[in-house]
């Protein structure tokens, strides 16, 4: 019988065996240590990447809303564009794609070469962020080259360019809206945008059925301008001409409809493609709109303010006579007529004809400074008009009382020096005038439209802002600057087969405290027709080079914007004698 | 109160359907294989034609986007091309017409009182209809010789 012999081990082999179990132990404490590091510790980290992986979480932008003229045409409007960018770890040959590249681009090698090139980098936007026009985007598509992508966005397009820039602002590459209508009107055209959050495929594309959160964008509304097209386009041809034919500095002109208010045109120069506003970033002051914030001293078409005040106030009638001496001595200043002459007897009406400095001295004196600035004030100067665009200017108005005013200020602000005002403040007041005396707030969008419905979301109401003078007072005052239209120096004003009521103005550029001998604003503003005015235009013309006056610098240009509007706007003559053609008739000089 | 068996409501249920208890475990078996492939073949055929409707939708959503994108691009060519300043360049460049000149207006007399009646005249006129009282009455008793 075999005897059995008891188990035993082999010494040595026990520790061996505690050996392995210990490092199986210390493996599995690794393993364990390794899963707790990315299933707790990391675990934030990579269910945001998973998600990041098959969820799709986007925010979708508003479509931004157009904004149309007065007849529908499209001022501003936008489009579907592209991005082009490139994933550089993709790219095998960065020297061929960026030649390839370049020549659909209409670029240089140089400039693609750089950003191809650069592999720390996982995704890089080509032409330093600018988006392609939909041609260059069918280009890029056409190549096929791997690694390169188009990306998406939205463009800001403004198919007439510069027409009526100022009044419309531009839109920056964040779709962020700056000046004008863009800026004012930024909530309303600028919409909401949505967002959402779904599962996607391998190539990014949403899985259909799949769980999904939508939160729809509210898309932008459509503005509807009082602004029309063509008046714009006759504006600022008209303005280009005389800014071109008197090597003027700049200028503007604003067409208003006295009875409601509504701007019909707005024209300013210097002025921007609102298309290419980056490349205006050196002189971003050219996107402010003079009409509404550049201050300037109005000169002799503050007369028609002064006059209205005394005649209101019944310190004169049309009748009333002064002896013109051509001097006017106050606060140890002589203050002189534009001419330097004397202008003898005159009544009220021949001072607007003559544009008489002393009479209108005179007559403010009469009405006295109280008064007077009281109109001042009625008449809308020193305060915003409120209209409805970005970044209006206030003016400047001395008042009695204020430190620096003196006498002489009275004297000097009869006749429109000495005192700041805006392009839409004097058109506004004229237009009080022609309106029997109401001053209507001037307005440039008529109604918001919510474009999927059509629906009229805001419909702008005329709106009254006062009574600034008595019907007859207006009535009176219009006959007066019709009779010096007809007779004085404004003759070149007269519009075919129309009565115009309108004044010149010349006024002087204030440079380092004085007044400039050689530097002047021209204007005219004037109504038509007067005897139930259907719309007032301001021209204003800035340092013109070869003639001061505004008799001959912005009067020619009313005359031919006034002559076009009426056969427009099928306006019916309201005179049996028909003067000549205002290219006909010599203008006369005056301040 | 009376409490069914259940062995008896078994035998019942057994008598009615013999045939399915007379089955063999592999008959049965081979029809849980096939329920199951069916019903795993109508939920693959489901998914399946769920995801190609998927990728339909999203393919008819990229033509809409891509005819947006056409129409967005030919609206604003329409646009340019319909901007005064390019008709305006388009007419006194290429097809060299020029600007028309200021219109003569003409004075034409004073309007007549009564404009309607004056207009129902001239239209008689024009239609040699006769326009006096005369001619009207004559015309109403069918004496005239023109007529």
């Amino acid at each position: 019988m075999a005897a059995t012999l008891p188990l035993q081990t082999a010494p040595g082999r026990s520790w061996r065996i505690a050996f392995l179990f210990g490092l199986i132990c210390l493996f599995a404490l690794a393993i364990s240590a390794r899963l707790a590091y990315w299933q707790v510790a990391q675990s934030p980290v990579l269910q945001k990447r998973l998600a990041a992986q098959h969820t799709l979480d986007e925010t979708v932008p508003a479509r931004r809303g157009q904004i149309l003229d007065a007849n529908g045409d499209l001022l501003a409007g936008n489009l579907s564009v592209d991005y082009v960018y490139a994933v550089p770890s993709q790219l095998s040959n960065p020297e061929e794609t960026a030649a390839r590249l370049a020549a659909a681009l209409g670029t240089s090698v140089d400039r693609l070469l750089g950003p191809l090139s650069d592999r720390s980098k996982h995704y890089v936007r080509l032409l330093g962020g600018r988006k392609l026009t939909p041609d260059e985007s069918a280009r890029v598509a056409a190549l096929r080259l791997p690694g390169i992508f188009l990306e998406p966005a939205t463009k800001r397009v403004y198919p007439e360019k510069q027409l009526a820039a100022h009044v419309l602002g531009f839109v920056d590459a964040e779709s962020q809206g700056w000046y004008g209508l863009e800026q004012h009107y930024r909530e309303a055209i600028g919409g909401r945008p949505g967002h959402i959050r779904a599962e996607r495929d391998t190539a990014g594309n949403e899985i259909a059925f799949s769980d999904r959160q939508w939160s729809p964008p509210v898309d932008g509304q459509d503005l509807i301008l009082t602004i029309d097209r063509t008046i714009q386009y006759i504006a600022e041809r008209e303005l280009d001409r005389a800014i071109v034919q008197h090597k003027a500095s700049g200028g503007t002109v604003i067409v208003m409809d006295p009875r409601t208010g509504a701007i019909r045109a707005m024209a300013s120069r210097p002025a921007f493609d609102p298309n290419r506003y980056d490349e205006f970033a050196e002189r971003t002051e050219v996107f402010a709109n003079p009409a509404i914030s550049h201050l300037y001293e109005p000169g002799s078409t503050f007369k028609i303010f002064t006059v209205a005040a005394a005649l209101n106030e019944r310190v004169v009638t049309p009748d009333w006579k002064m002896n013109d001496t051509g001097v006017f001595p106050v606060g140890g200043y002589q203050l002189r007529n534009w001419n330097f002459r004397a202008n003898g007897l005159i009544n009220v009406t021949q001072l607007l004809e003559k544009s008489s400095n002393v009479g209108a001295a005179t007559i403010a004196f009469k009405t006295g400074k109280e008064r007077f600035y009281r109109y001042v004030s009625l008449f809308g100067f020193g305060q915003p008009t409120g209209i409805d665009l970005q970044g209006e200017a206030a003016g400047i108005v001395k008042q009695p009382g204020a430190r620096d005013w003196g006498e002489v200020d009275l004297a000097t602000n009869s006749y429109g020096q000495g005192i700041s005002v805006t392009p839409i403040q004097i058109v506004t007041a004229a237009a009080a005038v022609a309106n029997g005396g109401i001053m209507m707030r001037p307005y440039v969008v008529d109604r918001i439209v919510d474009p999927p419905t059509g629906k009229v979301v805001h419909k702008t109401r005329p709106q009254i802002v006062r009574q600034v003078i008595t019907r007859e007072t207006a009535s009176t005052l219009l006959e007066m600057l019709w009779q010096a239209a007809e007779n004085g120096e404004t003759r070149g004003a007269l519009v075919p087969g129309y009565r115009v009521a309108g004044k010149t103005g010349t006024a002087s550029i204030p440079v380092n405290g004085r007044y400039d001998p050689d530097l002047t604003i021209a204007s005219f503003v004037g109504a038509v027709p007067a005897q139930d005015p259907q719309f007032v235009v301001l021209v204003k013309i800035d340092r013109p080079a070869d003639e001061p006056w505004g008799s001959l610098i912005a009067k020619p240009a009313f005359a031919i914007i006034a002559q076009e509007l009426t056969r427009y706007l099928k306006i019916p003559h309201t005179e049996r004698r028909l003067p000549p053609t205002p290219a006909a008739t010599p203008a006369g000089r005056g301040r | 109160m009376p409490v069914a068996k259940p062995i008896s409501v078994a035998k019942l249920r057994r008598a009615r359907a013999p045939w399915v208890f007379d089955l063999s475990p592999a008959s049965l078996t081979l029809m849980a294989i096939v329920l199951v492939s069916v019903t795993s073949l109508l939920y693959l055929t489901q998914a399946s034609r769920v995801a190609a409707t998927g990728y339909d939708i999203s393919h008819l959503e990229d033509q809409r986007a891509h005819l947006e994108r056409q129409q967005q691009i030919l609206l604003m060519r329409v646009a340019e091309l319909q901007s005064l300043s390019r008709i305006e360049a388009e007419a006194t460049g290429r097809l060299q017409m020029v600007p028309a000149a200021a219109p003569e207006y003409l004075y034409a007399g004073d309007p007549p009182v009564d404009v309607e009646a004056a207009l129902e005249r001239a239209e008689r006129e024009a239609q040699h209809l006769p326009t006096g009282w005369r001619e009207r009455l004559l015309e109403a008793l069918r004496l005239s010789p023109q007529r």
